[in-house]
This record gives structure tokens, C-alpha cells and sequence, in this order.
């Protein structure tokens, strides 16, 4: 560690170094050697790191050991960044961000939290030969239920899902264009099935998870809601307690709605009609083949038709004029072929949503002091522990039960949920946080979704709730430097200062933020 | 009544005609009605339909029917036929009262045994290719079949050629579109007329929501008229109806069979899910329910979208019990317990039928069957869809009629809508098969105390037939209870515990003596799935049914209920406006439970004509009555999107007899009471509320809703968009996954 902290600062200065030559708006916040924030912290005192690796997240949580206050404990939660809907999510700066997460921690990791298989959360474990090589120490590492590949349950669902997004991916590959939405579905799925956009530097889910399951030296803990969480020893000593809030154990509901959605999207899996095979992932090459039930001597114009077939279609007169050259029997074609896409985007939306829905939730407590990251948890996953359901209800009472009340009026820190969607920090949950906690956002703006159809990611109203309570700092609005030594710049509207929290310091970095608490 | 005569058709003594000349009296002379009989001519009177374009000329007149319309089809009028004609000798025909068509009873898969493939016989209507319904006096239907897919279009059937006329439609294939077309269009209106006899009235499409005092006139653009079916939309393994495409989807799809001794169909062929049967009613129920309550596709509990998905399986299933000969098959082979999952084989199997075992080899302790025939096969009558279920790799049906178990945990869990609709109609159908039991305990009881064994033997021809003939008559009732139950519910905001309400409240309304139970064994069944209604105070049968409005409410003046051939546009604007008067009088808005600032809109009213249990005609109107506000989703931050939150008022009316009958009591001096002769009231007294169900958007119980309907779009997503439709149900994708 002490070689560890002798290295930092260099590679800090030499970064900051390039800022200065290459832009000539400096970062507004001091620099963390200027503040002395480098001094190994406080016996009480924590550090939370939100490196800024674009759409995704990779947080470092750092504790001193009881044993030698000037040895430092680490928590890595999630390393992981995806290119989104516009390609704009991954700014490539992850390489650097895990090169200065090893610089700092010397690899000795005490925890590693991998929160869900979602690209932008696991794609750094594969993509950076840090942990490719990895030379460090990793003292236990923590995964939802969802990834217990002894259960074979739970491991044929989760393959199911893989092998379904990875054919629906292979499906849509060449034709994305052409299907409305189709962009959007493709990223979806190429965050479930981990498939590195071009350009951006490699790596897969299926490699970061087999990294973390069997290549680190330690036998992952699976969790969920209610398990008993085993940390470390040295970090018991050093006075952390950690709860598991998420993700409801799985149950028999949650697993049939996605063996159906199989079916459902049948046809753009495999015309063949073999879908019963695993993965038929060919590279995204297989061109949809068109089906025609009937002969060709079936075939008509729709001028063969009576004209009374249309007269739905005709227009009508509330809706406006005329237009010139209106068809009735074109209105009826529009109308039809409009109706049938939906089948992709409501698969991938489900693929989407139950992999947030797995995420580990996780509530440590040290010194009194309460830090939730909720990884990117949607509503079923929320309510679980929100309402003190018994299981994912219908009918939730409108008042919070009392452990929720009680995390979420004494918190200290929250990661938001889900690089702030709108999904994945309910309302209810917002209006209990008490005032004064510190929220980190790790995101990038223009990724998903748009302001337009009041579906950006992350959501401005959303954040802007919770700024009204906290102190809020994004990640996108932390000026930093790609390998190639290019300023990615921040999001609009970025204000000149980290806000000042109640408790503790912000602190700027070359390629993230500390909260010093 | 005359050989000619309709069985509906009403004989009126006391009426003008105008038609003398057609009867041989002289032209100048009015004719009292009550001179044909003394002339020694019976006429039977057909009332010509309300919105037949010549007949508004004719308003209070009649026609005669008997013979020779003087009104066509299509609204020309006809030269007056001469007096040998009325007399029945004519050589013109008599219009067909019904088409017969042939269809699948079930789907492809099953082949020809059993009846399945059937004439349907169903009402006659003048069509043109495609089949596309011409007569527009009442919302129709079209098949368009349009390839989505493939941007092809198919040739349609003309089902007036002779040569399908001569054989009573086109023989079952899967490989002509044209009986594709035929199916859907014969399944299809056979459907409505079901729900049509059940309602006591025609049915409608979806119509646009009208707001305001006075709404525009004439065809609004998200209005459906013409129903369109589309048999060939989609290369897709799901069925749905879209109201954006004005009609209903069908998908066509390779089969997957992973093992074919499980599956009736082959590796890769296509299946049609227009040649299904169920999934044809099921997707027509959607569009049938969407006409009569379109507040029911907007998601606004997680109940919404699962009634919608339940009421059309359950409309499906119940009409497997009208196919007798499966029904015969199915009590043989389940010794009447018709709910039983598995039929009893052709053979049985016996353990020591095994050819030349080695002692002591694997094989010698092989049991089970040899031959198909000593196969068990699935209950058909609870199974829906079958084909569809095997080629999409299930091995079974898509959903069956008891899928789950009864249990109270399961309604607070399953959210997906078919799972959850899929409690609904094991609920449903608990209730069928008590009653069932039920009703043919005694015939069990005589079969049992004569020698007979209900152990896998035959059952008496006598005796399954009696069966039979008991499950569909129950199964008949059984469907028009949960149609006419949806008349009974509020316009807004359905859950399964109110649907519970409804039913009980419109078998008692229709059918108050309840001799073997009806109501109570949908209580129970509900009771048993953890549906309990969320106002009522006591689980007993007058506590669930809604309650009469106590005091009573003022009553409606001005309304017209019409008759059953349907209301002029006149008769229309009058009730649509007495309707927004009186909801909007701010005293007896007040009464109905609404909020005093807002507009009470009037989405439908509908005259309703049904048959007592005695026999007599009954007439009722109901009346949907809306309010809505917009609500935030976070009520301290207005960015964060809003709403619709909507409240409403079902009314249901009954039409005043003419004259005060009230008046006639025993309470009224002899001589007061005004005789019979003198009853001819010039109209009709304001008509009485029978009973006013409300969701009101106030009160706890509209900040109880308001609160479930805030977290139901928060857990479904719905804030992160602005799409104002992102509210609707969505079939096509509430069906991906599930198919239909």
C-alpha cells in the first residue's frame, strides 16, 4: 500500500500535467495533491471514488485498517462502461481510470462488488489488462444471487437470456435501421451480451465474468435480499457493516415470463425454425429470411380488392383536409406495418429491465455513517425491500416499512441508481432521503433515451430532485483526459464547482471525484 | 304469424298503415289495424332499422315483412308487390336468415375427428370480396388480408360464388387464404352475436374520447367503424388487436418442435393463428370489450390489462362446451368430471403387455403405453389453444382454464398481464364446475343408485348426453354472466374485485331467485384466489353486489331508450344531451359522487334489451359518466410528468312504464286511478336509476387510487416518456411472450 501511495501522486501530477497543456480551461477545483488529500485518511474517515468512465460505473471505496491506520482498505464496486444508443456513452477513458484504481490500491482490493452482468458494469474486468493480469490481492468478491451458476434454475434462465439477447443481437446486427427503434434495442442488448463496440478496446461480459468467478483466486458469495453479507476480516475490524438490500431472491414468477419471451420473438431468432438450439450467434451476419405462406398465384394488387374493403380508411372529414393523392388502402398498409415491430424492443426492454432488476444492492455502515449503492435497480427490485414485501407486490401500501424509512432518512451517501433514469430511483424512495447526503451519478448525457420524449438517462428532473436534497455530482461533468490525450468535454450545464456537501469534502481528480467523509 | 314470420317480430294490433293499396284496401281509406283480421289477413310487422337512409322518411310507419320488403338491404326502396305476393306465393325468395361456413371447431392440428370441422352458421349479412361486410347501418367487419411481412396481398374470397355457396363455404385447408378469410370471418361474427344475445344489444367498436358540452359531430379519426382482420398480417408467432390498425392482427409462424411425439405439428411447418379457433375469439373479445369500455385499455392498475387478457380467454374457453360432440367424448372419457386435465385412452395399458422380455431385463419393466391408442390425451375443453401452444414449444396448450392452483398469494404476485388473467379464469371457471357438479349431482346420483360405476366404464348415451346438454346450457349462462358483468362495471379503473361486484350484482338484477347457487360459487372461487372486493363491507351476497342508490336518485328526464333495431341520430343527440344535463346539474353531480369543478363527460349509453326469466322483454340503458384530471407523478415536482387520473359513473337505468303505473297502488282510491284505456301518456315519465357504481376521483377512496395508479407508472415505466399514448395497453407487446 505505502508503495501504492508513493506512486499515486506521480501519475496524478503527470496527468493533470497533460490538462494543462491541452486545454486552457484548468479544472475549477484544486487538485487533490494541492489539497493534501493524498494523506492517508483519518482512523473514522472513508473515501468514495467515482472514477468518470462515461456510461457505467466504477466506484473505489476506501476504509484505513484498524490493524495500521496508515494501510488502506479497498472496495471496488463495478468497473464497467457501454457505448449506449448514440455511441457517445463509452469516452474510453476506462483503461486509464482502472490503471489509477491500481496505482492506488497496489491491487489489493479487500472487496470486489460486481452489482449486475451488465456491460456497463463488468466490461473493465475484461477489458483492462490490469485485471486481465491481475497480480493483486482480492480478498472476496460479492455477486447477486443471479450469477450461482450451481442453481441450475437460476443458470438455465440466465443462459436463456444470454442465448436470447445474443440471437436477437445477431438478428438485428445489419437490419437495426431498418426496425424502429432499432438503435435503441441494439444497445440495449449489446450491454446484456457485453459486445465491445468497435474502436473502444475489447473485452466481453462472458470474459469479465469468468475473471471474476473463477479468476481471481477467491470463490465469489452470491446475495440476495436477506442474505447474511460475509465481509472481509480486515474490513469487520476496521468497523465496516454491510447489509444486503437487493435483489429479491428469484422466484418461479420471475423465471416463466422470460422463457415465453423466447417465443415470442421467435421469428427473428431463427426462421429455420430451430430455436430450441443455445446460441446461434453468427457474428451478426444472418439475414432475416422472408416466409411466404401461400403461393404466388394467391398474390393480388390491392385494386383487385372492393372498394368497400377500405372504407375504414377513407378519409375523414375532422381530420383535417384533404391531403391530395390520398389512398385509403396505403393508410391500411401504414397502419399495419406500424403495428408489428414492437416484439423486438419489448424483448430487449424485458432482457433490459431484468438484468437491472438482479442488481446487488448493498447498504454498508461504518462509523455511524450510511452509504447505499443501489447499483441500477428498477422498481421490482426497490420495492422489495422498500415496502417490506414479502415478495414483488401489486397492491404496495403507500408508506415505506420501517427499514427503509430508517436507511433512507439517515443517509449518508447514495450512488444513484441506474446513471439516473427515472426507473431506478422511485419517487417514494426520493422523498424519504433526508437532506444533506451526498449523491454521485455516474453517467453520461446523450447516451439513452432524449429530452424530447422526456426519456433522457440520465433524467433532468429526477436529478435535479435530488440536488435539491444533496449534494449531486455527475460524473459527466468532471473534466478528463482519453489516452489520446483529448478533453472529453463535460455535460452541459455543468456548474463551475463541486457542490459543497454538509458532511465532508468533494474533490476533483484528472479522471474522477472524492467525497471525503 | 305467417309461414314468412320471424320469431322476434312484433305483433302490434293498433296502427295506421300506410300501405293499404299493397293489401287491396283503396288507397283513400286509412286502414285500422284491426280491419285485416276482420278481412281475415294476419299481418306480421317487421320495424325497419334505425339507420337505414330511406327509413327516415318513414319514422312511425311500418313496413311489412312478411313478403317483399318494400325496403331492401341496401336502402332502395322497391316497387310495392302486388296483392298475390302478400299472400306468400311469390316467386322471389325470402331473404336467408343465416350463412352456413365451414371453420375449425379447434385448429388444424386436431384433423377431422370429433367435429372439428364444423358449420358454423352465422347471421346472414350481404358481402362483397374479402369477405367485407355492406351493410353499415351497425359497426362491421372486413377481411383485408394484407402480408405485413411479405407486402403482398392475398385474393380474397368471394363467399357469394356459387360454387362455395353450394357446399356451405369452403372446405377446411391450411393451404387456400381463402378459407383463412372464411374462418376469420365466420368465428368473428358468430362471436359477436354471442355477445350481442348476452347484452341485449349491438355492439360497437372503439370510439374516440368526445369532451365537452358539446362535442363535434360526425367520424372522429381514432373512431372504429369497420372492424379490419388482417389474416396474414405478420410473420410472428402472436395474434393481437390493434386500435391504431383498426382491427386485429393475425401472425403466421414456423413451428418449433423440439420433440414431435409431443407435438401435432411438424418441424418447421407454418401455423396460422387465424386457423385457431380460440385465438380468433380471444383477440375479437379484445376488440369487443375495447368498444364497450374503452377505459379498460388504459393501464391504470395492474388489474386493467390482466381482466382484459382473462375476459378473452374465458369467452374462448366457454365456447369449446358448445361443441357437443367433443363434449360427449370428453364425459365418456372423464366419467363426466368434465375438469379433469387428462382423457381417459381408447385402451388401457397393462403392465405384463410386453413382447418376449428377457428375465430380468430393463425392458420387462417397461410399462406404459404401446400404441396411441392407449395414449391419455389432453382435455381439450380446458386447454386453449393447442396448436399454437405445441408449435411454440410448450408441449401443451397456451393456457389452460384451471392453470393455477387456488391460492391467495399468487393475485398479490403475478403481474404479467396473462399470468394474472390467468386467476381470473380459474376463478371463473371454479364457479362453471361447481355448478356443473352441482346441477347434475341428482343424474349422478339416479346413474350411481341403479348399479352404475363411474370407474372407467362407459357412460349410458342417455345419461352423457343429459350431461352434456347440462354443461352447455351452464356454460351458456356462464358466459353471459361475465359478459353482462362488464355492463356493471364503473367506466374507469376495473379491478378483479369489482368485476366480482358486478357479477354478483347482474345475476341478481336479471336472475333474483338463485336456485342452485350461482352467485355463491363465484364468491367462493374469487374468495379462494384472494379476489375480495376493496369496499365492500362483508363477504355476503347483498354486500357484494353493488347497492341500490339509497335515497333513491333523481331520475333522468328526457331520456329515449328506443328499441332494439337501434336509435336514430336524433334519438342519439336527445339522450347524449339529457344525459350531460343531469350529470352536470350541480346538485345531482354532487349525488353521483363527482368532483364539482370538472366536466362530466357521457363516453357511451347504450339501450339494453334482454329477456326475463319469465319470458317478458326488459328494458334498461346504460350509461358511462366520466370526469378526469391530470395528476403528477410527483406532486412536488410538476417536471417529473403527470397522469390521466379519471373517475366515472355507470348508471344503470330502466325505461319507465308509460304512464304512472305508480299511481295504480292500492293506495289510490278506486275511482282516482286512471284506467287502462285512458293510459296514453303523451310521455314517457323520467326514467328511474336502478343502480349508479362509481370510482370517484375524491374522497380516501380517490386518494387510495390515485396513490395505486402513481406507483403502478412508476413501476411500469410510464414516467420516462411524454407519449401521451404510452397509457393504452398495448396488445402486441402485452402478447409477445405469450403469443396471444
Amino acid at each position: 500500500m505505502r508503495k501504492a501511495a508513493k506512486k499515486s501522486p506521480r501519475s496524478r501530477t503527470k496527468a493533470k500535467t497533460k490538462t494543462k497543456t491541452k486545454t486552457s480551461k484548468p479544472p475549477a477545483e484544486p487538485s487533490t495533491t494541492a489539497n493534501g488529500s493524498e494523506a492517508p485518511l483519518q482512523t473514522g474517515q472513508l473515501r468514495i471514488r467515482m472514477y468518470r468512465v462515461g456510461f457505467g460505473d466504477f466506484f473505489l471505496m476506501t476504509i484505513p485498517s484498524a490493524k495500521d491506520p496508515s494501510h488502506m482498505l479497498h472496495i471496488v464496486i463495478d468497473c464497467g462502461v457501454t457505448g449506449g444508443t448514440t455511441g457517445k456513452g463509452d469516452i474510453g477513458t476506462i483503461k486509464e481510470a482502472v490503471a489509477d484504481m491500481v496505482a492506488e490500491t497496489g491491487g489489493e482490493l479487500a472487496l470486489i462488488i460486481m452489482t449486475h452482468r451488465h456491460m456497463d458494469h463488468i466490461i473493465g474486468f475484461s477489458r483492462c489488462p490490469e485485471f486481465q493480469d491481475f497480480k493483486g490481492k482480492v480478498g472476496a468478491i460479492w455477486m447477486p444471487v443471479w450469477e450461482n451458476e450451481a442453481d441450475a434454475g437460476i443458470s438455465k434462465f440466465q443462459n436463456e437470456m444470454f442465448a436470447l439477447a445474443s440471437e436477437l443481437h445477431a438478428s438485428l446486427a445489419l437490419a437495426a435501421d431498418t426496425v424502429p427503434d432499432g438503435r435503441t434495442i441494439l444497445a440495449m442488448l449489446q450491454n446484456a451480451i457485453g459486445v465491445a463496440g468497435a474502436g473502444r478496446g475489447g473485452g466481453s461480459n462472458a470474459a469479465s465474468l469468468a475473471l471474476l468467478k473463477n479468476g481471481l483466486g477467491v470463490r465469489p458469495s452470491y446475495y440476495c435480499k436477506g442474505s447474511p453479507a460475509e465481509l472481509p476480516q480486515s474490513l469487520v475490524d476496521a468497523g465496516l457493516t454491510a447489509e444486503i438490500l437487493g435483489p429479491p431472491p428469484a422466484d418461479a414468477s420471475q423465471f416463466m415470463s422470460l422463457m415465453d419471451l423466447r417465443k415470442g420473438v421467435g421469428q427473428y431468432l431463427d426462421t429455420a425454425g430451430n430455436a430450441g438450439g443455445g446460441s446461434s450467434a453468427s457474428g451478426g451476419n444472418k439475414q432475416r429470411e422472408h416466409v411466404l405462406p401461400f403461393r404466388k398465384s394467391w398474390k393480388v394488387t390491392p385494386q383487385d380488392y372492393p372498394k368497400d374493403a377500405f372504407e375504414e380508411w377513407e378519409h375523414r372529414p375532422l381530420e383535417g383536409p384533404k391531403k391530395p393523392g390520398y389512398v385509403e388502402w396505403k393508410h391500411l398498409k401504414q397502419a399495419v406495418d406500424a403495428a408489428q415491430p414492437a416484439a423486438l424492443m419489448s424483448a430487449a426492454k424485458k432482457v433490459d429491465n431484468h438484468l437491472n432488476n438482479q442488481s446487488l444492492v448493498v447498504l454498508f455502515t461504518y462509523g455511524g455513517k450510511k452509504l447505499l449503492f443501489a447499483g441500477d435497480a428498477q422498481a421490482g427490485n426497490w420495492e422489495y425491500w422498500l415496502y417490506d414485501a414479502p415478495e414483488r407486490t401489486t397492491t404496495p401500501s403507500d408508506k415505506l416499512g420501517k427499514q427503509a424509512s430508517n436507511v433512507l432518512g439517515h443517509l449518508d451517501f447514495y450512488k444513484v441508481g441506474h446513471h439516473g433514469s427515472t426507473n431506478a430511483t422511485p419517487i417514494a424512495a426520493v422523498n424519504a432521503m433526508n437532506a444533506g447526503f451526498v449523491a454521485m451519478c455516474s453517467t453520461q448525457a446523450d447516451t439513452f433515451g432524449s429530452v424530447k420524449n422526456q426519456g433522457e438517462v440520465p433524467r433532468i428532473p429526477l436529478i435535479a430532485s435530488l440536488a435539491s436534497k444533496s449534494a449531486l455530482v455527475r460524473s459527466d461533468q468532471i473534466p478528463v483526459q482519453t489516452g489520446a490525450h483529448e478533453i472529453v468535454p463535460v455535460a452541459h450545464g455543468t456548474p463551475p464547482s463541486l457542490p459543497r456537501p454538509k458532511a465532508g469534502t468533494l474533490v476533483r481528480g484528472p479522471c474522477y471525484v472524492d467525497y471525503l467523509l | 304469424m305467417n309461414s314468412n314470420g320471424d320469431s322476434r317480430s312484433i305483433l302490434i294490433p293498433n296502427i295506421h298503415l300506410q300501405y293499404g293499396s299493397v293489401l287491396g284496401f283503396p288507397p283513400s281509406a286509412a286502414v285500422q289495424g284491426e280491419s285485416p283480421f276482420y278481412r281475415g289477413t294476419v299481418l306480421v310487422l317487421r320495424k325497419p332499422l334505425s339507420l337505414l337512409t330511406t327509413v327516415s322518411t318513414m319514422k312511425g310507419k311500418t313496413e311489412m315483412a312478411a313478403k317483399n320488403s318494400a325496403v331492401n338491404q341496401r336502402g332502395t326502396k322497391t316497387k310495392p308487390s302486388n296483392r298475390k305476393a302478400s299472400h306468400g306465393s311469390s316467386d322471389k325468395l325470402e331473404t336467408p336468415v343465416t350463412r352456413p361456413l365451414k371453420a375449425y371447431a379447434f385448429d388444424p392440428s386436431r384433423g377431422k375427428v370429433l367435429g372439428n370441422e364444423m358449420y358454423l352458421k352465422v347471421r346472414y349479412q350481404k358481402l362483397a370480396p374479402g369477405p367485407v361486410v355492406l351493410d353499415r347501418r351497425y359497426d362491421s367487419i372486413a377481411v383485408v388480408d394484407y402480408d405485413g411481412e411479405n407486402n403482398v396481398w392475398y385474393k380474397p374470397v368471394n363467399l357469394d360464388d356459387w360454387h362455395i355457396l353450394m357446399s356451405g363455404g369452403l372446405d377446411p385447408s391450411e393451404s387456400d387464404p381463402r378459407f383463412h378469410q372464411q374462418m376469420v370471418y365466420a368465428v368473428v361474427t358468430e362471436t359477436i352475436q354471442h355477445f350481442e344475445t348476452a347484452l341485449g344489444r349491438r355492439i360497437n367498436w372503439r370510439r374516440a374520447e368526445r369532451d365537452g358540452p358539446k362535442p363535434r359531430r360526425g367520424k372522429y379519426p381514432d373512431d372504429i367503424y369497420t372492424l379490419n382482420l388482417y389474416p396474414h398480417a405478420m410473420y410472428s408467432p402472436n395474434a393481437f388487436y390493434s386500435p391504431k390498425a383498426r382491427g386485429i392482427l393475425f401472425g403466421y409462424f414456423k413451428a418449433v418442435v423440439n420433440d414431435p411425439s409431443l407435438s401435432r405439428n411438424l418441424p418447421g411447418q407454418i401455423v396460422y393463428t387465424c386457423l385457431s379457433h380460440d385465438i380468433i375469439v380471444h383477440e375479437t373479445t379484445h376488440a369487443v370489450i375495447d368498444g364497450m369500455r374503452k377505459f379498460f385499455t388504459e393501464q391504470t392498475n395492474f388489474d386493467v390489462p390482466a381482466f382484459h387478457e382473462g375476459l378473452a380467454d374465458i369467452v374462448a374457453l366457454f365456447r369449446h362446451f358448445a361443441h357437443k360432440e367433443v363434449l360427449l367424448d370428453t364425459i365418456q372419457r372423464t366419467g363426466g368430471a368434465l375438469y379433469k386435465y387428462q382423457l381417459r385412452p381408447d385402451a388401457a395399458t397393462s403392465p405384463d403387455d410386453w413382447y418376449a422380455p428377457d428375465p430380468g431385463s430393463k425392458e420387462a419393466e417397461r410399462e406404459g403405453p404401446t400404441i396411441t391408442a392407449e395414449m391419455s390425451m389432453r382435455n381439450p375443453l380446458v386447454e386453449l389453444a393447442q396448436q399454437f401452444g405445441e408449435a411454440s414449444g410448450r408441449n401443451r396448450g397456451l393456457r389452460s382454464a384451471l392453470g393455477t392452483k387456488p391460492n391467495s398469494s399468487d393475485i398479490r404476485k403475478f403481474t404479467e398481464p396473462h399470468h394474472r388473467g390467468s386467476i381470473l379464469v380459474a376463478a371463473i371457471f371454479d364457479a362453471f364446475f361447481s355448478i356443473y357438479l352441482r346441477s347434475t349431482a341428482d343424474l349422478f346420483r339416479i346413474y350411481r343408485s341403479g348399479g352404475g360405476r363411474l370407474d372407467g366404464g362407459d357412460l349410458p348415451d342417455a345419461l352423457a348426453n343429459r350431461l352434456a346438454g347440462e354443461a352447455a346450457r351452464i356454460a351458456e349462462r356462464f358466459f353471459q354472466v361475465c359478459v353482462r358483468a362488464i355492463d356493471y362495471c364503473s367506466p374507469v379503473d376495473i379491478t378483479f374485485g369489482d368485476y366480482l361486484r358486478a357479477i354478483v350484482t347482474a345475476e341478481y338484477d336479471l336472475r333474483p331467485t338463485d336456485e342452485v347457487g350461482v352467485r355463491d360459487a363465484f364468491m367462493q372461487a374469487f374468495r379462494l384466489r384472494g379476489i375480495v372486493p376493496e369496499s365492500a363491507s362483508f363477504f355476503s351476497e347483498s354486500a357484494i353486489a353493488w347497492p341500490r342508490p339509497d335515497p333513491p336518485l333523481p331520475p333522468v328526464p328526457g331520456l329515449d331508450f328506443g328499441d332494439p333495431n337501434g336509435l336514430t341520430n336524433a334519438q342519439k343527440d336527445q339522450n347524449g344531451d339529457a344525459l350531460r344535463a343531469y350529470a352536470n346539474n350541480p346538485k345531482n353531480r354532487k349525488l353521483l359522487g363527482f368532483d364539482r369543478n370538472l366536466y362530466v363527460t357521457v363516453p357511451s349509453f347504450h339501450p339494453m334489451f334482454r329477456i326475463n326469466p319469465d319470458g317478458s322483454l326488459r328494458t334498461d340503458m346504460v350509461v358511462e359518466l366520466t370526469q378526469k384530471r391530470e395528476a403528477l407523478f410527483d406532486k412536488k415536482r410538476a417536471s417529473l410528468g403527470s397522469f390521466r387520473f379519471r373517475g366515472g359513473v355507470t348508471l344503470i337505468i330502466s325505461k319507465p312504464l308509460a304512464g304512472d303505473v305508480a299511481r295504480l297502488s292500492t293506495d289510490i282510491p278506486p275511482d282516482e286511478r286512471p284506467t287502462r284505456a285512458g293510459n296514453n301518456a303523451q310521455e314517457y315519465p323520467p326514467a328511474e336509476i336502478r343502480y349508479a357504481i362509481s370510482k370517484h376521483l375524491h374522497g380516501t377512496e380517490g386518494k387510495c387510487r390515485e396513490e395505486r395508479q402513481r406507483h403502478y407508472g412508476e413501476q411500469m415505466g410510464l414516467m420516462e416518456s411524454s407519449d401521451p399514448d404510452r397509457f393504452q395497453i398495448n396488445f402486441a407487446m402485452v402478447h409477445e411472450g405469450e403469443g396471444v
